[in-house]
Parts: C-alpha cells; structure tokens; sequence
C-alpha cells in the first residue's frame, strides 16, 4: 500500500491481498455496529422512526461498550436514556462509513479520496483500531513490546499496526500537510 | 405592544440552580492517536492547533481534559460527536 497527495486529494494505491484484508475487517465492524435485531424487530414503528432505541441496551461485549460507551460516568439511569436517544445514530454512522470505504474500494487499485472521504475513512479507521485494540488489550506496554513471528498475536499487532500507519498517514496529509 | 409585568416573574433561585453549567470531558484511552485526538478538537470544536494539542496532552498526560462547558443538552450533543468520532467522553454538572 501507499498512500500519497496528489493536489487538495489523497491517493491510496492497493493490492488486492489489501483490499481483502479491509473488506474482511470492514464486514467484522458492520457485525458488530450494525443496529442489534432483536431491537429493531421488536421496535415501536414511531420511536424508530425519529431514532430513539426503547430497547437499547448496555452492551456486554467490552468492544461494542469501547464504541458505545456510557455517557454519564456516574448516572446508570440518565447514560441508558443517552442511550436510547443516541446510540441508533452511532451505530448508523459506524454502519455508513464501512459502506462508504467498502464502495470506493470496490473493483480498484487506487482510490482518490477527496476532503470529504478521507474524513470517512479515518473514523472507519478509527473504529477498526478501537474493535481490536480492544480486543487485543492493546496498551502502551503491549503494544510496543517486541513479538516473534511464532507469537500467536504476532499477526493481529501486525494488522493492528498497519491500520495505524494508515490512519496516522491519511491524518497527517489530508489534515495537518503544511502545519 | 405590551410590557411584561416583571414583578410578577417568579424567583430565580431554582432557575439558577438547574442552570449550573455541565461540562464535556474526554478520557485518555491507550488506542486513540495523538494527531487523531487534535484532528477531532479543531474539527469539531475549531479549536486552534495550539488550544487542540494542549487538551490533547492533557487527556495524555492527566488522564482527561474537559473541553467544552454549557447547558446539558449542549454537552449532550457534544458528547454524542466525541462518540462518532471513538473518542471517550462523558458529560458532567460542575
């Protein structure tokens, strides 16, 4: 992969062992952030109408609790009514940028981001470090520790490096170029 | 046009009591970038450069920064736009 400017845009050239690898990664994301659904069968037609989750729930998965946190750190009560009010459209935002990065890799092996799509793609970026980071239990110790390649997380550090070299590169030409 | 009679507006007291300012806090978390972190405050916030890296690394160094204080549906909001973007935040009444 390189990613480079080219005028006000960002273009990033892929191979197709690439492409996979973020289509995979992108599926898994849509997984977990697509709207849960059972709500969504057992929903009142009105509430889902202007967005509000009478259902919504605390997740218990620490990934899906990482992205949809609890807004009140010390009110239950007042973080579930956030919840139900805002996670619908958390979740949809997580769902849209997935589509978008997979559409615009679809059949290619460059992409020319605009200022709008590069901002897509770092929030999609974004979420994919936070899904496995937490999963790895990524902190600074475990993260800059030395691995061999029989290491069993040797290949996940690895995944989980390249998508911050990806992000870090996009945020650094598309948004700091010239600071 | 007609004058509002203020001596009949009731007392402030409660008013001022519910109207203490609640505030937006942003967490350190050990996967956040730095350049993402500042990327976010002048994006959403149009903090400068330098406002934006200082709450950065407060949120590095001091485990949390609160960057923007208001009314509680204001922080509500702002909250749910740290949440969009995987940032930490929770909101709270000073």
């Amino acid at each position: 992969m390189e990613i480079n400017p080219d005028g006000e845009a960002i273009v990033i050239s892929v191979e197709p062992f690439e492409v996979g690898i973020l289509r995979d990664l992108a599926n898994q994301l849509l997984d977990i952030t697509a709207p849960d659904s059972e709500v969504v069968n057992n929903e009142d037609p009105l509430a889902a109408l202007i967005g509000i989750d009478v259902l919504a729930q605390k997740p218990s998965d620490p990934i899906a609790s990482r992205l949809f946190p609890d807004a009140y750190p010390d009110d239950p009560e007042a973080s579930m009514e956030f919840r139900r009010f805002t996670e619908r459209s958390l979740r949809e935002t997580n769902v849209n940028r997935a589509n978008s990065v997979l559409a615009d890799l679809e059949g290619r092996s460059q992409v020319t981001l605009g200022p709008d799509q590069w901002q897509l793609w770092v929030g999609f970026l974004n979420s994919l470090r936070l899904a496995l980071g937490t999963r790895l239990e990524v902190d600074q110790e475990t993260w800059t520790q030395e691995r061999s390649e029989e290491d069993p997380l040797y290949q996940l550090f690895e995944l989980y490096n390249w998508l911050t070299w990806m992000q870090e590169t996009i945020i650094s030409i598309g948004f700091f170029r010239g600071e | 046009m007609t004058a509002i009679p203020l001596g009949t507006l009731p007392a402030l007291d409660l008013e001022s009591e519910l109207d203490k300012p609640w505030s937006t806090t942003v967490w350190d978390d050990p996967i956040n970038l730095m350049s993402y972190v500042t990327y976010v405050f002048m994006e959403y916030f149009k903090f400068s450069k330098e406002k934006a890296d200082y709450h950065m690394l407060m949120v590095h160094t001091e485990g949390k920064s609160a960057v923007s204080t208001g009314s509680r549906e204001a922080m509500e909001k702002d909250v749910a736009a740290m949440h969009s973007y995987g940032l930490w935040a929770t909101l709270s009444q000073d």
